[in-house]
């Protein structure tokens, strides 16, 4: 006790706090590439952070080995039965094979596009905001790495985009994230409008599809992809269509879709490095 | 060196292990795992707890280096969560030097303080920007709240490691 507060010591660091806020804000601001010290400070802890990352993914498998033993042989059972039901109709698809050949066509990736070429990269660690939805992923420029490269799910599912990159980290900013818009289109129909991120009034995250017109037919089930743009390749996958309604004007219509993963559970996302423009 | 300063040394060296644990377990697991739909906030804890181990000069160090790393590790408005975890650090090591002992209840009180200081501004600003209203202020809220129990292993810690260090104050 008896210590004086403020210091000579402390104003000045109080002084240099304030300065280096300043210049960590305009530089955020104003700058579009990442900033030597961030680069930096990224390339030294992306390591670490992919070691605990995977630590904790092996812990994960440990405890779901250990506790949900029961409840994963249960689910074994019913996907069994599910895939037996499924090899019966599919003998029967063949008939459908035709009308659904350019749905396939819009939703093959690998096969159907010979000209993508793809980088996998895991993920070392996820975003802290509630408001951006981000990640970054172990492989950067040294990789063939750019930002504006489209990142995947092994299904085809688009996860965003590559916002910034280092020698050995990419920070991809999700599908989620508030300041994403994607031009996209309902494969069955071609109805147009632009899937927005975002949150639900629960404070889930929440894909939905803007822009449609009001006479727009929506039916739950239909899947919604890229239509092209200088960022997102053709007739990648979006989401599926759970629901349609009337926004808060009442006079336009919007779709919520279910992108069928989770930030929070990506494992490996898959960069599309090369594409031929339509 | 003298092995009072050694062990002054490894203190510190130990105090900057903890910090940067506290890095990678935020970006990692926290960031994946939320907890009631918030990612709780472990940084501003560790920095209260450590400056006010420490005292408010080499308190306010600490938590300007530690704020400088998370704000360059790319977190979001890292700017003001530099300013903010360095005046948390000063306040929690200048009070705990002239008006607070070092006790639980202290750590609980700095960590709350710090806390608010770091993730209150970033919402003003978007909430002045960009509009928004009592959810936005909740979930910040229950944030803060969530993030105050993890104040408790890290005190613990942080005495620990401050009696091996055995550094001695004039009371």
């Amino acid at each position: 006790m008896g210590r004086r507060f403020w210091t000579k010591k402390v104003k000045i660091i109080l002084a240099v706090a304030v300065a280096l806020a300043i210049l960590v804000t305009l530089g955020a601001a104003v700058s579009k590439s990442v900033s030597t010290g961030e680069s930096i400070i990224t390339t030294i802890l992306t390591p670490l952070r992919s070691a605990l990352a995977a630590f904790d993914r092996q812990a994960e498998r440990i405890y779901g080995y250990l506790f949900r033993y029961d409840a994963a042989v249960a689910e074994n059972e019913t996907l069994r039965r599910q895939l037996a039901e499924a090899e019966g109709d599919v003998r029967d698809a063949e008939v459908y094979r035709r009308e659904n050949e350019r749905l396939r066509e819009l939703l093959g990736l690998a096969s159907e596009n010979p000209d993508y070429k793809f980088a996998s990269a895991y993920v070392a660690s996820w975003s802290v905001s509630d408001w951006e939805v981000t990640i970054t992923v172990d492989k950067g420029s040294a990789d063939g790495l750019a930002p504006g490269m489209c990142a995947v799910t092994s299904s085809g599912q688009v996860v965003g985009l590559i916002s910034a990159v280092g020698p050995n980290w990419a920070k991809i900013v999700t599908v989620f994230d508030a300041s994403s818009e994607i031009s996209a289109a309902v494969a069955a129909t071609g109805e147009t409008g632009v899937v927005l991120g975002g949150h639900n009034e629960a404070g889930e995250m929440q894909l939905q599809m803007r822009y449609l017109s009001t006479a727009a037919a929506v039916r739950n089930g239909d899947e919604v992809v890229t239509t092209g743009s200088t960022l997102y390749p053709r007739g990648l996958l979006l989401g599926t269509v759970t629901g349609a309604r009337l926004d808060e004007t009442g006079i336009d219509k919007y779709a919520v879709l279910d992108c069928g993963f989770r930030v929070d559970h990506l494992e490996q996302v898959f960069l599309i490095t090369e594409y031929a423009e339509d | 060196m003298t092995s009072a300063k050694k062990r002054t040394l490894l203190m510190w060296g130990v105090y900057a292990l903890l910090a940067l644990l506290a890095l990678l377990v935020q970006d990692t697991l926290l960031s994946r795992l939320p907890v009631a739909q918030v990612r709780l906030c472990l940084i501003p804890v560790t920095v209260a707890c450590v400056a006010m181990q420490v005292g408010g000069e080499s308190g306010a160090l600490f938590a300007l280096i530690v704020g400088a790393v998370w704000a360059l590790s790319g977190v979001p408005d890292g700017g003001f969560r530099l300013l903010g975890l360095t005046v948390g650090g000063i306040l929690s090591g200048g009070l705990c030097d002239t008006a607070l002992n070092r006790r639980l209840s202290a750590a609980l009180l700095l960590s709350a303080m710090t806390l608010v200081i770091t993730e209150t501004p970033p919402l003003v600003v978007r909430l002045l920007l960009y509009g928004g209203g009592g959810r936005d202020v909740a979930l910040l809220a229950r944030r803060l709240l969530l993030s105050l129990p993890l104040a408790v292993p890290m005190w613990l810690v942080c005495t620990r490691i401050r009696k091996a260090g055995e550094r001695r104050w004039t009371d």
